[in-house]
């Protein structure tokens, strides 16, 4: 998933997903706007897990929580619950 | 000429002899193909003013889309819990449209500078896919 933020963090967009190829990444949403990247990837056991920030990147890929429910601070580019 | 391909008949059908509308699935026909997909939302400024959410694709080409957008409900005085497809026309009046339009490189979504009253927090829903559209 790639989520895109304003300056005051509020969530204005993302791109839904576990693997975002190159032309996703070329992808932009908003003006003026930062983003962050969670690529899915294969652990030691071979399963698939966000690349950051595991327990909120999996209640987003399973629905259990939306973008809406977060917003990103801007300093430490980490999503926090609303 | 060879005839070969992927076939794929809906249950009790047998996917040698099935017409086309028995099939759920045939390579022969094409198909929309997702390039991306995902949300999100916008605030209405104070004092109201248009506003347009920009989606950079960069395809090079005008690719087809799908969008869909809760609206306000003047009827009810709230923003609606289901999400709408867009183009949408606010039918009381005044600049109150909410109109997705494609380019080569963009995908952007014009909200009337009257659509939602200031505050008002609009979700959005948004499928690129990798057809071309024109």
């Amino acid at each position: 998933m790639i989520i895109f933020y304003d300056k005051t963090g509020k969530i204005v967009g993302t791109i839904d997903g576990r693997i975002h190829d190159e032309a996703q990444l070329k992808m932009w949403i908003g003006e003026g706007t930062e983003r962050i990247v969670c690529q899915w990837e294969q652990n030691e056991s071979g399963e698939y897990e966000p690349s950051i920030q595991k327990e909120i990147f999996t209640q987003l890929d399973s629905g259990e929580r939306k973008p809406q429910d977060f917003k990103v601070n801007p300093q430490t580019k980490e999503l926090e619950l609303l | 000429m060879a005839n070969y391909g992927l076939k794929i008949s809906k249950p009790g059908y047998d996917v040698s002899s099935a017409s086309d509308s028995e099939l759920v699935y045939s390579s022969k026909f094409d198909t929309l193909k997702v390039f991306s997909s995902g949300s999100g939302s916008i605030t209405v400024p104070n004092p109201m003013a248009e506003q347009t959410v920009t989606i950079t694709h960069n395809l090079g080409y005008r690719p087809a889309f799908m969008f869909y957008t809760q609206i306000f409900d003047v009827f009810s005085g709230s923003v609606t819990s289901g999400y709408y497809m867009s183009p949408y026309t606010d039918p009381v009046g005044g600049d109150g449209s909410i109109m997705p339009y494609v380019s080569t490189t963009t995908l952007k979504i014009r909200y009337g500078a009257v659509h939602a009253p200031a505050g008002s927090v609009i979700n959005y829903k948004y499928f690129i896919f990798y057809n071309k559209a024109i």
